[in-house]
């Protein structure tokens, strides 16, 4: 127990009331209802985060959403308060999913298999449509090519919308580490989509698995 | 590759925002979370076990030497006051954090706060179950829980409470000896194995405040009554009444993706169509299809709402549902939509023959839903629960 933990914070309310500290300060204590209103608050934006970051097969996200938590539990008492518990939090959830094997096969079929699904932003003509799924794909692509490091940058700044300290310090990087990973990201992706890293655009990158004509 | 496939890059955040994400539906997140709670519970006995009982051996020793070391003194001089146990223990105790003598356990859906640490040690449990593993207290110590209209105490014991609307229903030993005191009545101790129960439950689920899934099934059993009934109503041809019972079984926990709330939801809308609500039927079916675009009842679902379509004057609209439906695996769905195809063109569903808003008449609609007809296994299954 450390001076920065502070059990006796619980009597302020119940945990869905609590701050994230104090949360994280009745976990260290074994106490899984704070746990469990941890879960509740985090979970939504840790599933999309990993969704986004690992890709889209919901066995694997389970598995790291799980793990995350469970760490998180396990490591409470040692949380010092030095960034957000959100922030602790992501990092946790970022260096699993960095050392996560991934089955690439699995992920890919999932993948697939969310991109045959009708897009969330109907196109007005049907020739639109599977050109918007294919730049979709394409830019799926891009991502899964991209080096951990520019992915969890482009992720966390672009797509989870993370204040670049926060980004920063999610990743343990300075923050203009931080931006010059994003810069790169941004970069190759563009490159990638436009068929300028030297592979072709591929025409109906879903038609590749036999959904666009 | 077009423009439209070129993003700029202020395009290609929000690009990337379309990429999908798989669903996680709540009852899945509630999974994920009972197996989570489940394993921290389980990963905790271990450790909290071994640490605790050697740092509670540890704290017993050095406790028992201060003692010793007062007794000594005491014996020299004679005027030695005892000092309070709380003041011992933190004699061993280098950080003086707040210690706390009881692994709590809540259940899934309990709401549990601790209120103090040793040496007065006191939970405030408001509902749910919650199950307790307190170590032996030294001397001087207490550990309290506390309710509503009551108070367990215990000494070195495992127990269960369960709580529903602050109120204390029911306490289980497992281990060791707990007094309870609930509301004005005189406390009782229970042994291990007793249990104490403030009512005798009816129902199993009502034995405990009810987790979230016993709140589902509870409700899944009421929509299933409520399925029953309407049912019976619409083979009664009480079809006015039928579509108030099915509307109850989506609303009673059926709803979200329920094969129940399929069901219920698809005959609510012909039982609407029946009782000759069009414009209710209507909006009725177009919610099904909305909501559940992958069922087995959607060529059905389809070429009913295009022939209650042709009946409002929307051809347009009646002709994608017939198209909808023109490629359903059943034949008697696929001619309706042909027929419903060939009326829309026609003009008004002049080829199809009548034409009113007893637009229910099932000679121009294969599917035949709007009269009286059997229903399937799973509608079967629901209504003979």
């Amino acid at each position: 127990m450390t001076g920065k933990l502070l059990p006796l914070r619980r009597i302020e309310g119940l945990p869905s009331e609590m701050s994230d500290e104090a949360l994280i300060a009745a976990c260290a204590t074994g106490d899984t209802a704070a746990l469990g209103a941890l879960y509740d608050r985090l979970q939504p934006a840790l599933w999309r985060f990993l969704a986004r970051l690992v890709g889209a097969d919901a066995d694997e996200i389970d598995d790291l959403v799980h793990g995350t938590f469970m760490a998180v539990n396990d490591s409470a008492a040692r949380f010092r308060g030095g960034s957000s518990v959100r922030t602790w939090v992501f990092a946790i959830a970022s260096n699993l999913a960095r050392h996560h094997v991934r089955s690439e096969v699995r992920r890919r079929g999932a993948m697939g298999r969310l991109l045959d699904a009708p897009p969330a932003r109907r196109a007005e003509r049907p020739d639109e449509s599977a050109e918007h799924r294919q730049l979709l794909v394409r830019l799926r692509e891009g991502l899964d090519q991209l080096p951990h490091d520019l992915r969890m940058a482009f992720v966390l700044c672009d797509l989870e919308s993370f204040p670049g300290a926060e980004a920063a310090g999610v990743l343990g990087v300075p923050e203009g580490t931080l931006g010059r990973r994003l810069h790169e990201a941004r970069r190759r992706l563009r490159s990638f989509i436009n068929g300028e890293d030297g592979s072709p655009p591929r025409r109906g990158g879903a038609g590749a698995r036999g959904t666009v004509p | 590759m077009s423009d439209v496939a070129r993003p700029r890059e202020a395009d290609l955040a929000a690009l990337a925002k379309e990429l999908p994400v798989p669903p996680c539906s709540s009852a899945h997140r509630e999974e994920q979370r009972t197996a989570l709670l489940a394993c921290a519970r389980t990963r905790r006995l271990c450790p909290m076990g071994v640490r605790g009982t050697r740092r509670y051996v540890l704290l017993a020793a050095v406790a028992a030497a201060v003692v010793v070391a007062a007794g000594l003194a005491a014996s020299v001089r004679h005027t030695a006051a005892p000092e309070p146990a709380s003041d011992k223990r933190a004699a061993g105790d280098p950080d003086r954090a707040p210690r706390y003598r009881a692994v709590v356990r809540p259940h899934v859906g309990a709401r549990v706060q601790r209120v103090s640490a040793a040496p007065d040690e006191v939970v405030r449990v408001h509902e749910g179950v919650v199950d307790f593993d307190v170590a032996a207290l030294l001397p001087g110590e207490r550990f309290r829980v506390v309710l509503g209209d009551g108070e367990v105490e215990v000494r070195g014991t495992a127990f269960s409470v369960t709580v529903a609307d602050d109120r204390l229903l029911a306490v289980r030993v497992h281990r060791g000896a707990v007094d309870v005191k609930a509301g004005q009545t005189a406390p009782l101790r229970l042994e291990p194995g007793q249990q104490w129960s403030a009512v005798e439950p009816d129902d199993p689920d009502d034995a405990v405040a009810p987790s979230p899934g016993a709140r589902r099934r509870r409700s899944l059993r009421a929509a299933e009554a409520a399925f029953h009934r309407g049912w019976l109503l619409l083979k009664r041809g009480d079809a006015e009444q039928a579509a108030r019972a099915f509307t109850r079984a989506d609303d009673q926990g059926a709803g979200g993706r329920h094969s129940l709330a399929e069901d219920a939801s698809f005959w609510r809308a012909v039982a609407l169509g029946r009782a000759g609500h069009d414009a209710q039927a209507r909006a009725a079916f177009q919610a099904f299809l909305a909501r559940f675009p992958s069922s087995d009842r959607e060529g059905e679902a389809a070429a009913v709402l295009g022939w209650l379509l042709i009946d409002a004057g929307d051809r347009r609209g009646a002709e994608r549902h017939f198209r909808g439906a023109s490629t359903d695996p059943r034949e008697d769905v696929r001619a309706s939509a042909r027929a419903g195809l060939a009326a829309a063109a026609a003009g008004a569903g002049a080829g199809a023959g009548a034409g009113s808003s007893a637009s229910v008449e099932t000679t121009r609609k294969g599917p035949d839903l709007l009269r009286e007809t059997e229903p399937t296994a799973t509608e079967k299954r629901h209504a003979d629960r």
